[in-house]
C-alpha cells in the first residue's frame, strides 16, 4: 500500500488541512460523548453512591430530584419482608438555598442516615464545584434553606450540579424539617438484602406494595439517567452534537479521499490496465481513507484530553471514560468506510482503455 | 506454422448508433508472432488505438475471435482478462503513465507487485533498471528524469514481470531524436531477447528501422507492406 501512502504524502497540505478538519471532529465527538457521559453519570451519582440494594418509591418516580412523600407505615411492611436487612429512609426534594448575599438560588437537598458522609446537625455538605453558584467564599459559614438555618461544614466533590440545582447534602432529619416533611415524612425507602436473593426480595416486595415502584438500585439508576438525558431533551442535544461531528468527519474525510482519487484517476486507470484487481484499487482507496482518520482521530484525542480537562473547570461533571476513546476508534473506522464509497465507486468505475488516450 | 501466440480473426468494432455509426476495425485478422516486432501505423483515428486495446484485453470486439495465449477472449470473464493482463502483457505508453509519486524503482516494483509476487519485486525491479540503462537513477521520481528516462522505466515496468506479449502505443512521441532511437532499440532488442510478441502503434516512420512488419490502417482494414524492411 505504499502508493495509498505515498499519494497522501504528495499533496501535503490538503492532508494537512483534512487532519485539521478530521481533528476537529474528533475532538467535538469526545467532546460531546464527554458531557452526555457526565451528565448521565451525574444524573444518578446520588442513587449509586447511596449503599442499598432495593430503592422502594411512590409510582412513577423518575429521579432522585422530584419525588412526592411516601406515606407512613411502609417501614415496617418493608422491614417484615424475608432478606430484608437495613431500611434506611431518605428524603430528598427542591428548596431555596439562601445566599450569604441575600439572593437565593434554587437547591437539592438530600437527607440519609446511610451511605453519605456522617455530618453534624443542622449541617450539610455541598459539591466544592458549586461553592461559587451557592455564593460561598469560604468554610465553615452560615446559611439559609427555606429559612432554616444550617452551617456548611465542608465541601465533597463528584456531585456537582449538573443541570442548574446544587445537591445540598445533610441529615434525614434536616432534610424533613427544611423540606417541611414533618417527623416521620420521606420520600424513599432504600434497603439492604441479607440472606436472600435480590430479585426473590424485589418480588416479594413488589407483591406487598404494589401501588408503590420497587427497583433494584441498578434499575432506578438506569431510570433517572433515561429521565435526565432522553425526557428532558439534554442528553438528545449532547448526542445530536456528538453525531453531527462523525458526520462532519465522514464529509471531511470523503471529500480528501475522493478529492485525491480524482487527482489521481489517470493512475487508477493505469493500474487498472496493468492488471490491478478490484480488491487491489479498493485497499488503496480505503488506506488512504483508514491514514486520514487514524491520523486526524489521533490529533483530535490528543487535543480533546487537555480541552476536557479545561472544561472541567466550568462544568465540573465533564467524564471522558476510556470506552469513549474505544468508541471513538470504532467509530472512526466505520467513518474511513463510509468515506471511501464514492472514491472507490469512481476508482473502480474508470475504464482502463483510457490509457491510450493522450 | 504453429499456433500464433495473439490473433485476430474477423473482427469488428463500431462506434455510434444509427446515422453515425462509426466502423473503426471491419472484420480484420490478423496473427502476431514470439519475437516479432509489428508496426501499426495509420492516421489519427484509423483504429491503431482500438485494436491495441483488443490485443491489450482491454475491450473487446463487437464480433470476431480473439486469441491471447491460447485463450479465447471473447468467452473469457472479467476477472480472466484482467489476469491476462497482469500476468502476459506489458504495456507502454505515449506519456509514459508513471505513478508520480513513487520512485522510478517503486514504479518497476508495482509491475511485479500487482502479479503478487511482492518478494522478489526490489530485486527484479531493480534488475530491470539496470537492464535498461537506469542504474543508479532508481530513487528518482518521474518529475525528476528526462522523458526518454522516464519512458525506459515505463519499458522497465512492462518487461520486469517477463511478459509473453508487449503492447506500445507511440512509445516515441513524446521524445526527441535520440531518446526515441533508444528506446525504439529497446523495444527491439527485448522483442528479439525473449521472445515477446511485440505490437507498436506508432505515426513515427524512423520505428519501421525496428520492424520486422509493418501494417497499415486504413478505414478500419490491415494493408501489409510488402516490401522488405531495413
Amino acid at each position: 500500500m505504499r502508493l495509498a501512502l505515498r499519494n497522501i504524502v504528495h499533496d501535503r497540505l490538503r492532508f494537512l488541512l483534512g487532519i485539521g478538519g478530521i481533528a476537529f471532529s474528533a475532538f467535538l465527538m469526545i467532546f460531546q460523548g464527554s458531557l452526555l457521559a457526565g451528565f448521565e453519570r451525574a444524573a444518578s451519582r446520588v442513587i449509586d453512591s447511596i449503599d442499598a440494594d432495593i430503592w422502594v418509591m411512590p409510582r412513577g418516580v423518575q429521579a432522585l430530584d422530584f419525588a412526592p412523600p411516601l406515606r407512613a407505615g411502609y417501614w415496617g411492611v418493608v422491614k417484615g419482608v424475608a432478606g430484608v436487612g437495613s431500611v434506611h429512609e431518605v428524603a430528598a426534594g427542591l428548596a431555596f438555598w439562601q445566599r450569604p448575599n441575600g439572593t437565593r438560588k434554587t437547591v437539592v437537598v438530600v437527607g440519609t442516615e446511610s451511605g453519605m458522609a456522617p455530618v453534624l446537625p443542622e449541617s450539610v455538605m455541598v459539591d466544592a464545584s458549586d461553592l461559587h453558584t451557592l455564593g460561598l467564599t469560604g468554610l465553615p459559614v452560615e446559611i439559609e434553606i427555606n429559612s432554616h438555618r444550617r452551617r456548611v461544614e465542608r465541601s465533597v466533590s463528584g456531585f456537582g450540579s449538573f443541570l442548574g440545582s446544587p445537591y445540598i447534602f445533610g441529615k434525614l432529619t434536616d432534610a424533613r424539617e427544611a423540606l417541611g416533611l414533618g417527623e416521620q415524612g420521606a420520600m424513599f425507602l432504600v434497603l439492604r438484602v441479607d440472606g436472600r436473593s435480590l430479585a426473590a426480595t424485589q418480588a416479594e416486595l413488589r407483591e406487598r406494595l404494589p401501588e408503590l415502584d420497587v427497583l433494584k438500585k441498578n434499575e432506578f439508576s438506569a431510570r433517572a439517567k433515561w429521565y435526565w438525558t432522553m425526557e428532558t431533551g439534554a442528553g438528545g442535544a449532547l448526542l445530536t452534537a456528538a453525531v453531527l461531528g462523525f458526520v462532519v468527519g465522514v464529509l471531511i474525510v470523503s471529500q480528501i479521499v475522493y478529492a485525491t482519487t480524482m487527482e489521481n484517476i489517470e493512475e487508477f486507470a493505469t493500474l487498472k490496465a496493468l492488471g490491478a484487481s478490484h480488491g487491489f484499487v479498493i485497499r488503496i482507496v480505503v488506506t488512504q481513507a483508514f491514514i486520514s482518520a487514524i491520523v486526524g482521530c489521533a490529533a483530535g484525542m490528543g487535543i480533546s484530553i487537555p480541552m476536557t480537562s479545561m472544561a472541567r473547570q466550568f462544568v465540573a461533571w465533564v467524564y471522558t471514560p476510556w470506552e469513549l476513546f474505544v468508541a471513538l476508534t470504532a467509530a472512526t473506522l466505520l467513518l474511513a468506510i463510509l468515506a471511501s464509497i464514492t472514491a472507490v465507486r469512481a476508482a473502480l468505475g474508470v475504464e482502463p482503455g483510457r490509457v491510450f488516450r493522450a | 506454422m504453429p499456433e500464433a501466440s495473439l490473433a485476430v480473426e474477423d473482427i469488428a468494432v463500431s462506434y455510434g448508433v444509427g446515422a453515425a455509426t462509426v466502423l473503426a476495425l471491419d472484420r480484420i485478422s490478423a496473427e502476431f508472432q514470439p519475437g516479432e516486432v509489428t508496426l501499426l501505423m495509420g492516421a489519427s483515428g484509423s483504429g491503431k488505438t482500438t485494436l491495441l486495446s483488443i490485443l491489450g484485453c482491454l475491450r473487446k470486439p463487437d464480433s470476431g475471435r480473439v486469441t491471447i495465449l491460447g485463450s479465447d477472449v471473447m468467452r473469457a470473464h472479467d476477472s480472466e482478462l484482467v489476469s491476462l493482463r497482469r500476468d502476459h502483457i506489458g504495456f507502454v505508453f505515449q506519456f509514459f503513465r508513471l505513478f508520480r509519486s513513487l520512485s522510478a524503482l517503486e514504479n518497476v516494483q508495482m509491475g511485479v507487485e500487482l502479479s503478487g509476487e511482492a518478494g522478489r519485486g526490489w530485486e527484479a525491479a531493480k534488475h530491470a533498471l539496470d537492464a535498461v540503462g537506469l542504474t543508479g537513477k532508481q530513487h528518482l521520481l518521474p518529475q525528476q528524469m528526462s522523458g526518454g528516462e522516464r519512458q525506459r522505466v515505463a519499458i522497465a515496468r512492462a518487461l520486469v514481470k517477463n511478459p509473453g506479449i508487449l503492447l506500445a502505443d507511440e512509445p516515441t512521441a513524446a521524445l526527441d531524436r535520440t531518446s526515441g532511437a533508444h528506446v525504439a532499440e529497446l523495444i527491439r532488442a527485448s522483442a528479439k531477447a525473449r521472445g515477446i510478441v511485440t505490437v507498436v502503434a506508432t505515426h513515427d516512420p524512423r520505428l519501421t528501422a525496428i520492424a520486422d512488419r509493418v501494417i497499415e490502417i486504413r478505414d478500419g482494414r490491415l494493408h501489409e507492406s510488402q516490401e522488405k524492411l531495413v
